[in-house]
Order: C-alpha cells, then structure tokens, then sequence
C-alpha cells in the first residue's frame, strides 16, 4: 500500500516536472524575454528589470535558464509580480490558495455526497416516468454554460432573494472596526483548519469504529468520537477565539454561494452516473443472495448496492477533477471571491508572466494532490486492488 | 446465399448475374444505408435525443439564415452583429424625481435635466436608448453599442458550430487513430500514448487555455484546434483504444493479417470502421466540451474575437447590466443558447450511446 | 439439528413433509405477454430428504426455486397454488415475515453461486451478516466460532473468513457459499446448480461433500441440474421438468433403470451411462418450446416419438403409477426400457 502510494507520488512529481517544462518552453516561444513585460509601469524601473533577468538567469544560454528555472522554482523563489509589484508571487500564492482549498474542497464534497445520495434514491426507485425528469435534470447541470449559471445565481439568491452577499470574501463596512488580533487570513486559516479537523477527525473515528472488533462497540466509538470531535471544536471558537467568530461568521456568508454553485455542475454527473452504476450493480448475484439472506431492503440498497456502486462513481471523480478546477477559476471571478483562479485570470489578463505561472503551477499542483487522494481513497474502498 | 442478401422475394430477385455485376460500393453503399437506417429507428426511440436533434436543426436554420437576412430584409448598417447601430428614440414623459413607475415611458425630472436644464414636469423628452427593449426591428432588442441582439445571437450561431465542428473532427480524427495504432501495436507505442493521455487529462484545462491565451494571440480557429488536439490525445483516446482493443483480438483480424494486409491496411480497413461508431458518438461530446470551452474563454474575456456567445454576456457582464432584471435580453437569450446547444450535442450523444453500447441498452 | 431422527425408507419418509407444493402456477409477465414459466407444479419434499430437479435449460427448474424461496422478480406473479413449508404457507406471507424466514428456514446456493459474494466485503463478514439477521442475540465471537465449525464442515480453512472473495478460488467460493447457506440451520436447502461452473473433479468433491453433511445434519435439500448425472448421484428422488411442467417424479432407483415418461425417457439416453450397463446414446432433437405460446395440449408432443391426435387437444393429466411415482403422459405404456429404442 505504502508502496503504492509512494509510486504515485512519484509519477505525479514527474507529471508536474513535465508540466513545469512545457510551460518553461512556451515561454521560451515569446518574442523578446519576460522581464520585458508592463515597460509602462513607472515603479518597475531598469534597474529592477536588470536584477529579474539576473534572478532568471536570461543572460545565459537555454540549458542553463532551464536550470535555473526549474531550480528557482523547487526553492520557492517564484520571482515577483508585475501587476501587484513588488509583492513577491509566493506571497500572494500563500494568500489566496486556503481560499482555493476551501472553496474546492467543500465543493467537491457537497456535489459529490448530493449527487451520490439523490443517484442511489433515483435507482432504488427505478420509476420509468421519472425517468425523463431526472436525466433533463442532469444534464441541464452537466451542460449549463456554467458562467451564466453562476451569474443567474447570482442574480436570483444574492440580489433577487437577498439571503447572500452579492460576491466578494467579506462584508468590508463589518470589518473596518474589527479589533487588532483580528485579520481576514489569519481567521480563514483557521477555519480551514478546523474544516480539515473534523474531515480527518470523523474519518479517523470512522476506522477506529470499524477496527473495534465488536460491531456494537464500534458504533458506540463512533458516535462518542463525532460528537467530542465537533462539541470541543465547538468549544474552542466560543472562548478561545472568540473574538474570531462573528467575523468568520461573515466570511462562511460569503462562501455559501459560490460552494454551492460549483458544487451544482459536478452533481448532474455525478447523479446520473450514480444512478447508471447503481442500476448495474442491482443486477448482480450477490444482491440477490443479499436479499435471500434476509437482509432487510435499506441495508441492501446502502450497503451492498451503493458501496459496489461506489467505485466506478470515485474514478470518474479524476476525470470531473479537471471540470471542477475549470468551474472554480469561473466561479471565483463571477464571485469576486479572490482565490488561486481569479488570480490567475486576472494575471493573466494583464499578461504579468511570473504571477500567471505561479498560479498555475500551484493549481496544478493541487490538481495532482487531489487526484492522489483520490487513488488513495478508492484504494482504501476497492479491496481487489489493495496490495 | 448471395440472392439472400438482396430479396427474398423470388419473383423479384434479379438474377445472379445482375448480382454479381452489382459493383462493390454499390453493396457498400447500400449496406451503408441500411445500417442507418436500422440505427435510425434505435435512435427515433430515445425521446431525449430527438429533443436533442431538433434543436440542433433549430439552431443550424438559425446560423443559416442569419447572412439571408441581412442581404435582404436586415438593413446591414444598422444589423451587422458587430458594426451595426441603431439608435432606438423613445418618447419619455417627465415626472417628478422618485415618482417613476414605468421606466420605459417615464424619466425622472432629474435625469431629463440632465439633458436639457429646462425641462419641466409633464414634457415629452425624445431620448436614445442603448440597450434598448425588444421591440418590432429589433425582436430582442439591442446591446449596449446599439447593436441588433438577434442578429448577433444568430452570426454566434455560425461560430459555435464551426467551432464545435473542427474541435470534434480533430479530436475524434486524433483520438481514433491513436487508439487504433496502441491498439494495434502494443507494447512501447501503447505505453507511450497512453501514458500522455494520462498526463492530459489531469491538466486542468481551462487554467491551460488561460495561460495560453496570455502568452499567444488566440483566434477561434487556433482554439478550435487546441481543443481538438487536447481531447483527442486526451480521455477519448483512451476509450476509444479499449474499444480498438477488442476489436482487435477478434479472429477476422488475425484472418487479416495472414491473408497479407500491411499493418496500414489492417488498421484502416478493419479496426477503423469496427471502432468509427463510438468515435462518432464522442465526436457529439467533444463538440458540447469545445461550444462550451469557447464561451467560457469568451466570457473571461480571453479571445481575440469580435462576437460569440461568451462575448455577449461578457459585455453584458462587463457593463454592469448584470443584476437589472429589465435588461434580460443581454444575458439570457446568449446563455440560454449555449446551454441549450451543447446540451442538445449531449443528448444526441447520450441516445446514441444506447445504441452503441449494448451493456447500456436496456432489455 | 432439530430433527435427529430420520426415518428414511427408500426416499419415502413418513411424517407431515416439509415442504408441500400444490398446483404451483408461475408467470412472468414481458412485452411480448405471458411467460408461463411454472405451469401445474404439484411435488413434496420429505424431511432429510434429497429431491433433485432436472430438466433442459428454461424449462423453469430455477423459476421454481425463486417461487419457493419468494425471491421473484417484479414482473412475476403466482397465479395459482400453495407452498407450504414446515406449515408455513409462503405464498400468503408479506415480504416482511418472508424476510425473517428466508435463510433460518430455507435457504439457496444459487445457480452462478461465484458471483454470489459482495466483492468488497469480507467473507466471513457476508456469512455474520445472515447469523445477525437471525441470531441478533449472538456476539461477534460467537458468531466467529460459527462459521469457523461450518468452514471446517465444508473443507476451508477457518482462517480464510477475514479473506476477501477475489483471494478464494472458484472451488473454495462455491464451499464458502455452502458454508453460508448452511450458517443458520435451515430446515431446507436449494441448491440451484451448484456446481456447474466447476472442473469435474471438485464437482464431484463439493457434491458428495454436500450430501454427506445433509445427511448428518439431517436437512432436507433440493438439487436443481441440467445435468442427469449429477442427479442420480445425490438425490433420493427426482422430478424431471419440461417447458414449465413436472412430467415425471418418483424415487431415483425407480425413475432412472425405468423411466416412464418419453422425455425422461429421451433425457436419460442422450446421457452417458448413468446407472445400469452401457448403451446406445440417442440425441435428444429439436428444442425446447418458446414459453410465451407454449404448443397446445402436452408441451413435449411436438418432439415426442409416441405422439398421437390425443397429445396435441388433451393435456396428460398427472397419474400415479406406483406409490410416489408420478407421469403426466398419455402413451407412458409404451416407454421402453433404457436403451431398447430403435431408430
Ligand atoms: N425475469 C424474467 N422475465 C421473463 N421471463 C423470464 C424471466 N426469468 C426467466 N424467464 C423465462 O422463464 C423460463 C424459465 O426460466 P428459468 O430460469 O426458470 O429456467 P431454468 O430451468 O433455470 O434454466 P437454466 O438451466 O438455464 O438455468 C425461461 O423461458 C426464461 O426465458
Ligand atoms: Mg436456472
């Protein structure tokens, strides 16, 4: 297993080296160099230019600017930004991918565990005239034009019913007189963390459960576990950071919709497929020996048919992953909510090369990360494949 | 055997030798034929996918008839897409300020004196309007430059199915030979492409396009190909290989092969047309992707193109015309094409997977 | 378990049966209309006895066991008929009660029995999934104990229940599957083709491995097969279906040297010498009948070498000849003996 998962790892560093490279000679493609970039800026001056061709190593010849590139960018050193000079790229990274991360990570779950319960409904009651209901459904979310989606989202929650702030991280007026300790990083990194906690914390009880040997026990521990897990997280915003929480109050008001929003597109796929698989599934043996057994119906459809259809519904999650990430640079630019995506649009737009491939390389990154997490978990759920 | 094939109804089956000197592509031809029509009546089945086609035709009658149009009943200076203008006068009562019920037909004293500082409540005040309302010459209305909406939604028509159209046939033309070259060789060539395959689907592929954008000059036809290039050494290769694989380990292959056929030969002759089906139906998804990928960059605004579907609500976005419900003609008609459009793709491609693939067909 | 004492008398016990089937009718409703697929099925199944089912593929041997199992399709109705186990009349229970006696009351090895294990799942864990759904007082340990005594009855290593079922080969997945239909003490078992996918040797393990532990425990069973020889091996008695209909059922040592029904008759000789000296092997021509328009009057008549005007307009009625054998035949006197046909 770890072996396997030290091979992945292995092969995705070389998918992004790949990645780093083809990027490298496509710059190297552009007519004069990079440094020539936003000549009309008044702030970067020659001398700054001179010391960027010298930190990129412009002078020397193609092998050796490759080097120094790739070199650069395994230091850390992702040069400086043009357009929000002389902020450095990796400051502005650190800044915006937690938002990224959180953005993209509730998303997933949300799509994926909503398209995944209403597939297994919809093929558990195989009704023929809901049929064509459901797959107009699915496919209006597979094949929306996401951007207008969004902005009809937009248009309809946040400024026609006006449960939700229209766009933007957070309410400015609320914290202007937000006292010293308070910062809108620092309080979204902490709820990323305490997101991140409890994903891990009810997965570990999950398994701690399952390994209890006795099957009432592990239910026990189960449930003992998720509640101490959310009161003492709980807990812990009320009087530790206190001071924190109507303001991280705030920016989860932000997020709803565009978590929402994205997570929609993913869940018509992800519906249909579910249902799809889960039909397939109904037919197999062991379902009918399931239902000999006496095993009551709910247990059958949850866990036999749902878990086997589980499988082929986790591995189209790494094809959707380039979807989702697509989704997300739409919608964070549609929001306003200013994450990795709208940063490399925005680079983009105003062509500031070193900030554009930073965000880029970084989103890859996650892409790559998250498409292990996934192999890991449908190694954890397929036992034909754990080794 | 052979009369078999023709009719078996004696009285009007031709001789043999009128069979024989039937030539080959005339069997061909009709055996083409029959196949269609079979498939045909598998598809005529599938609600969704007639759905599906028809809106497909709507919107081909639409490109078609847009250049029509504007040759005889739309008057070019004012209907071209991109350089028109119409400057749609509208007679406006004036009315105290904060007392508008009607924007349409009421302006606020104001705004009027804005115009003319000597207006008065109860005058009639003759104004442009940009965007203005749908109306008789303009069916939905026109755009903030003026422009006709329709006309514009039309000549988008054209560029989304050319577009759709190129990015599918490069895709699929790519993705169907890959498939059946790793299919057919194997070992090192296998490895090779599919191992790129890999590597491409895990780009995510907007952020590439954006990146791309930022360092070329991009046009909808370079678009039009990179799509195409993207996705067909991409997913489809992938599955389009699997299939080539099981066609390619079928006993009238190896028959082929030790009749003599060169490895060109076998792989256009036989494993080709076995896998041109399901190449056909990925041809339909990738032009849903490719419509979609294209308003997409539009809509960021990262294509150097003077109108399309993404381009209209773009501006419509860009200029603040968003969140005004009266405005709808700016956003809704454009997004509503895309959606439907590359959803209808999808439906055809999705009823045509039935028909393909029997795992799917049901009973 | 329950029952220690078994009376057994060339396969005809005395008591109440277990298991009662009268007059069973059993269609599947299609597009195209009705599959008469059980058609007048009347047989009873004694205590500890072994009762093999034969027939060519569709004739409705597995429609049967799903009848009396209640395990059926949507599109299949019970049109007419009883199925009465242990006093029980399964017919007229609710899905509900059904769920509670399946399994500690009747349970099946299923035709395909390889595919029968839920791939993501132990195999241990498969077989303490029915003990809790019947036994809900019994702890995991005991449970674990349980099916560690039933693999050790069917030839596995206690040790393979924290296996996965990819890791079992196809022989040990069908002894596993024994194993689980043995786990709650069932009064009858069904065995639906148990075998067929396997290489003859571990067939030949596997059956007389299963007739072995039905006679110690003492269980009443119900083999179903294409296959005539694997019948004789096993059963006391046997019934011998065509297109839906029971034609011929009596004791195995009867029917086999004397079959008295021409399909029987015809099935026993395309077979290679089962009991009794060797023979001519006559092919059994033609083909079954299509169930949705089964032909009128005997449903053998149109293959049947004795076929005459009565065949085609009457339905045989079911007549018994000697105690527990039973025909549905007009013509059954003039049924040869094995291997006396000619031409
Ligand atoms: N769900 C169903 N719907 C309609 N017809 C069915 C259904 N299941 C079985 N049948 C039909 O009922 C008849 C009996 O089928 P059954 O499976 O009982 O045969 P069998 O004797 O078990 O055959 P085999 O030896 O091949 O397993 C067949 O003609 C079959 O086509
Ligand atoms: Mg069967």
């Amino acid at each position: 297993m770890l072996k396997y998962i030290g091979r992945r790892t292995l092969q995705n560093v070389l998918i992004f080296i790949v990645f780093l490279s083809a990027t490298f000679f496509l710059l190297q493609a552009q007519p004069g160099d990079i440094s020539q970039q936003f000549l009309a800026n008044p702030k970067i001056t020659p001398e700054v230019r001179e010391q960027f061709r010298e930190q990129l190593g412009l002078g020397g010849t193609v092998g050796e600017q490759y080097l120094t590139y790739m070199g650069n960018f395994f230091t850390g050193n992702l040069g400086i930004s043009f357009s929000e000079y002389p902020r450095e790229v990796s400051d502005i990274l650190a800044e915006r991918l937690p938002r990224t991360l959180a953005l993209f990570l509730f998303a997933t779950l949300l799509s994926f565990g909503l398209g995944f319960q209403s597939g297994k409904f919809l093929a558990w009651r195989r009704g023929s005239k809901t049929e064509p209901v459901v797959t107009t459904v699915g496919v209006f979310f597979q094949t929306v034009f996401y951007p207008w989606f969004a902005l009809m989202m937009i248009w309809a929650f946040a400024f026609g019913l006006g449960w939700f702030p229209i766009g933007k991280f957070l309410t400015v007026e609320k914290w202007l007189d937000a006292p010293p300790g308070v910062e809108a990083n620092g309080v979204f990194n902490r709820m990323l963390i305490t997101a991140l906690i409890v994903l891990v914390g009810v997965a570990a009880v999950e398994v701690v459960g399952r390994r209890a040997g006795d099957r009432r026990r592990g239910k026990r521990i189960t449930w003992a576990g998720r509640i101490l897990l959310v009161g003492g997280l709980w807990i812990w915003w009320a009087t530790v950071w206190s001071e924190q929480a109507p303001y991280a109050l705030d920016i989860a008001w932000h997020l709803v919709l565009p978590t929402v929003t994205l997570a929609l597109i993913g869940f018509g796929a992800t519906m249909l497929l579910t249902r799809a698989s889960m039909l397939e599934t109904l037919k197999e043996d062991f379902i009918l020996t399931a239902r000999a057994k006496g095993v009551p119906d709910k247990v059958i459809r949850d866990k036999h048919a749902a878990r086997n259809a589980l499988l082929p519904v986790t591995t189209s999650l790494v094809l959707s992953l380039a979807f989702l990430i697509g989704g997300g640079v739409v919608t964070e630019t549609v929001f306003s909510w200013p994450g990795m995506g709208a940063t490399l649009l925005s680079a983009a737009l105003q062509e500031d090369i070193p900030l554009t491939i930073g965000a880029f390389a970084f989103i890859a990154v996650l892409a790559l990360i998250a498409h292990l997490i996934i192999d890991i978990v449908y190694m954890y759920l397929d036992p034909r494949i754990r080794v | 055997m052979t009369d078999r094939l023709v009719d078996p109804d004696p009285s009007a089956a031709p001789n043999m030798a009128d069979v024989v000197a039937e030539p080959l592509w005339q069997v061909r031809l009709r055996l083409f034929w029959q196949g269609l029509r079979s498939g045909w009546s598998s598809f005529a089945e599938s609600r969704i996918g007639l759905v599906g086609l028809g809106v497909i035709v709507l919107f081909g009658i639409m490109a078609m008839i847009q250049p029509i149009l504007i040759g005889t009943v739309w008057e070019p200076a004012i209907y071209d897409p991109v350089l028109g203008y119409d400057a749609v006068v509208v007679e406006k009562t004036i009315v105290p300020d904060n007392e508008v019920t009607d924007p349409a037909t009421q302006i606020d004293l104001f705004s009027a004196r804005l115009l003319d500082p000597l207006l008065q409540v109860g005058d009639t005040l003759v104004v442009t309007v940009q965007p203005a309302p749908p109306s008789r010459q303009h069916l939905l209305g026109t755009d903030p430059l003026g422009r006709d909406v329709l006309s514009q939604l039309m000549f988008s028509t054209r560029a989304a199915f050319m577009l759709g159209i190129v990015a599918a046939l490069v895709t699929v033309f790519i993705a169907t030979t890959v498939g059946a070259v790793s299919a057919f060789f194997g070992g090192a060539v296998d490895t090779l492409f599919m191992r790129l395959a890999d590597l491409i689907i895990l780009v995510p592929f907007l952020p590439i396009l954006i990146v791309l954008s930022a360092l070329i000059d991009f046009q909808l036809f370079h678009l039009a190909l990179l799509i195409g290039v993207l996705g067909g050494f991409g997913g489809t290769a992938i599955i389009l290989k699997s299939q080539a694989l099981s066609v390619s380990v079928k006993p009238f292959i190896d028959a082929a092969r030790i009749a003599g056929g060169g490895h060109l030969h076998v792989i256009f002759r036989h494993i080709i047309p076995n896998v041109l089906p399901l190449s056909f139906l990925y041809m339909m998804f990738s032009v849903t992707d490719a419509i979609s990928a294209e308003a997409t960059l539009s809509f960021l605004g990262l294509l150097n193109i003077d109108m399309s579907w993404g381009i209209m609500i773009h501006q419509a976005w860009d200029q603040g015309y968003l969140l005004d419900p009266n405005r709808w003609w700016l956003m809704v008609p454009a997004g509503m094409s895309v959606t439907l459009l590359a959803g209808s793709f999808f439906l055809v491609g999705r009823a045509m997977d039935e028909i393909i693939n029997p795992r799917l067909r049901r009973r | 378990m329950n029952e220690t004492a078994i009376e057994r008398n060339g396969g005809v016990q005395s008591g109440r049966p277990i298991l009662e089937v009268d007059g069973l009718v059993m269609h599947y409703r299609t597009k195209a209309g009705d599959v008469s697929a059980v058609e007048e099925v009347t047989f009873a199944l004694g205590r500890g006895e072994a009762l093999g089912l034969v027939g060519e593929s569709g004739c409705g041997k597995t429609s049967v066991a799903m009848t009396l199992i209640r395990l059926l399709p949507d599109n299949a109705i019970i049109k007419e008929g009883s199925v009465v186990l242990d006093g029980l009349n399964v017919a007229e229970l609710t899905d509900g009660e059904m769920r509670k006696h399946r399994w500690a009351d009747i349970s099946m090895v299923f035709q395909g029995a390889m595919n029968a294990w839920n791939p993501v799942y132990k195999v241990g864990d498969q077989i303490m999934e029915a003990l809790e759904q019947h036994f809900p007082d019994m702890s995991e340990a005991e449970g674990r104990v349980r099916i560690a005594e039933l693999f050790e009855l069917v030839g596995l290593s206690p040790a393979m229940m924290d296996r996965y079922p990819h890791e079992f080969s196809g022989g040990m997945r069908q002894r596993a599957v024994i194993a689980m239909a043995l786990s709650c003490n069932p009064k009858v078992i069904i065995a639906d083709e148990p075998t067929t996918a396997l290489d003859v040797i571990v067939q030949d393990q596997i059956l007389k491995e299963l007739r072995k532990i039905q006679e110690e425990l003492g269980m009443s069973i119900i083999y179903i097969s294409h296959d005539v020889a694997v019948i004789a091996e096993v059963s006391d008695r046997i019934g011998v279906m065509y297109a839906g209909r029971l034609v011929e059922l009596g004791a195995t040592d009867e029917v086999f040297p004397r079959p008295r029904h021409p399909y029987t008759y015809l099935l026993l000789s395309s077979t290679p010498s089962v009991v009794g000296p060797r023979r001519r092997l006559a092919p059994l021509e033609g083909e079954p009948p299509n169930l949705l328009a089964p032909p009128t009057g005997c449903r053998f008549q149109p293959r049947c070498p004795f076929a005459a005007e009565i065949c085609a307009s009457q339905d045989p009625p079911s007549q018994e000849l000697a105690p527990g054998h039973h025909v549905a035949c007009w013509h059954w006197e003039q049924v040869p003996e094995l291997g006396r046909l000619e031409a």
